[in-house]
């Protein structure tokens, strides 16, 4: 045990000083460059980028997003975006070869006051440091910045930053109205994408796809991007969707980006949740049904823990009180977009 | 014998109960679980590490019936990498006909993240002149 602790005092420290060294590295590489205030619900995050590339690679996400230099108020955090065919490679990690971990967790380095890891098919470096508030993410080049990145930019560093102000970023999407808004949870592949994407049929606004901050005192929740996933199958079924595709190349799913609609997103800057739907792909859709709350934390729960780097119990935390803030429900989401979007409305409206 | 202690393995295991029915999250082999109400009282009984001997005071009392199934649960939780035991935690026998009238616990186990991990395996990194790793995989 005091060897262990011995141990992870040292991680600590040379964590630290490497903090330091990067910190000074990012500041000087951004000094004159692009800068940017991202809006999520109540707070703003500064963006400082080394250049033009950096900020237009992720910036187009966040579009209405995106807050004028005369807002209010101290950010809530600050990010440096650097890439390394700009300003060169970031200092020397103290870690060695063998320290690579699933989920681009750095064994024995990082911890809830220092959170870092390392996405190896990228060759990006993402690190937060939770007493000052400011975080870096540091990758090779904006020509290889993937789509999913694109679409759904610094999620590490988003959920970091968040987490340090009580707001939890979930895998999950967002669909609602004035009357309120409905969390879509569960794995990839149950229909939440689609779902969400039906649900203008209605009169619903998607609010998120993919992810989503939500805030645990509501809850409420806020988008995090402005754009969402569609696959081809989801194209077919919603056409509407052609109209809004997104000028980036597909996924190597196959994903195509879609531009949601920028009018509910720059006007509900925050959603009162009223429930928790669990969309199971099924032959027709049918009336959403009350399920267990363990049922909702089982869907909500694993697939955002395990999807970002970094978790914690102040996640687990959050989403169990956001859990337990809301009524939960299944939804059987037949093929058939218009049945879908009703079955949401009549669910918010009832909840409302 | 020494006494046996067992010990919920957090926070590699996240837990939370919901109206009486727990969730438990692996996060490191990607599993997680749901509890029925009978599992889940035990889990709760478990507390932040307790005896054997005060763990079925707590749950089972005095019937000796229950223990077989205590025990099974107990074998399963360590099986799964829920719980630490320290010393040794007597046989489970199996479930017999005679038994039958006696609740089991039930522990259902979801697998569909398990791919996360295995998906993301431990790799064999080579280091460029600067420590980190080499553009060995293209990016996406």
């Amino acid at each position: 045990l005091a060897d262990g602790l011995a141990a992870e005092r040292v991680s600590a420290l040379a964590l630290a000083t490497f903090s330091q060294r990067l910190f000074g590295a990012a500041g000087a590489a951004t000094e004159g460059g692009p800068t940017a205030l991202l809006r999520v619900g109540a707070h703003a995050i500064r963006l400082r980028f080394a250049s033009s590339a950096a900020a237009a690679g992720v910036l187009p996400a966040w579009g209405p997003l995106l807050a004028d230099g005369s807002a209010e108020g101290t950010p809530l955090a600050e990010l440096f975006v650097v890439t390394s065919d700009h300003c060169g490679p970031p200092p020397s990690p103290p870690w060695g070869a063998q320290a690579y971990r699933p989920r681009d967790e750095i064994d024995g380095f990082g911890d809830a006051s220092m959170e870092v890891c390392f996405q190896l098919a990228t060759g990006t470096l993402v690190l937060w440091d939770a007493a000052t508030r400011r975080g870096v993410w540091w990758t090779r080049s904006a020509d290889a910045i993937p789509m999913w990145e694109r679409i759904m930019p610094l999620r590490a560093l988003l959920r970091w930053a968040l987490r340090s102000v009580d707001v939890a970023l979930i895998h999950g999407a967002v669909v609602g109205s004035e009357r309120g808004g409905l969390l879509l949870a569960g794995a990839g592949g149950v229909g939440k994408s689609t779902t969400a994407l039906a649900a203008p049929r209605a009169g619903l606004f998607t609010l998120a796809d993919d992810y989503a901050a939500v805030a645990p005192a509501g809850p409420v929740a806020s988008p995090v991007t402005a754009f969402a996933k569609a696959t081809e199958r989801t194209i077919e079924l919603l056409p509407e969707l052609s109209s809004r595709l997104a000028p980036l190349a597909p996924t190597p799913e196959g994903k195509r980006a879609i531009v949601l609609d920028e009018t509910p997103l720059r006007a509900a800057s925050s959603m009162v949740l009223r429930g928790i739907v669990l969309p199971q792909i099924g032959q027709r859709t049918a009336a959403a049904r009350a399920v267990p709350r363990a049922a909702a934390m089982a869907a909500l729960a694993p697939t955002t823990l395990f999807q970002l780097p970094g978790s914690r119990p102040a996640d687990q935390r959050m989403l169990a009180e956001i859990t337990r803030a809301l009524p939960a429900f299944s939804l059987a989401v037949g093929p058939a977009p218009d049945a879908v979007a009703a079955a949401l409305s009549d669910l918010l409206g009832a909840l409302a | 014998m020494p006494e046996c202690l067992l010990t919920p393995r957090r926070p590699a295991v996240l837990d939370e109960v919901f109206d009486g029915e727990a969730v438990l999250v692996n996060l490191e082999t990607g599993l997680y679980y749901a509890l029925d109400p009978l599992a889940s009282q035990w889990w709760t009984a478990l507390g932040h590490g307790t005896t054997l001997a005060a763990l079925r005071a707590a749950t089972i009392g005095d019937d000796a019936r229950a223990e077989p199934a205590l025990l099974r649960y107990l074998h399963r939780l360590a099986d799964e990498a829920l719980v630490d035991v320290a010393g040794t935690l007597p046989r489970a026998p199996a479930a017999s006909a005679a038994e039958q009238t006696t609740a089991e616990p039930s522990l259902q186990v979801f697998r569909d993240m398990e791919d996360l991990l295995l998906l993301d395996p431990i790799h064999d990194i080579d280091l460029d002149g600067s420590g980190w790793p080499t553009a060995s995989q293209p990016s996406v």
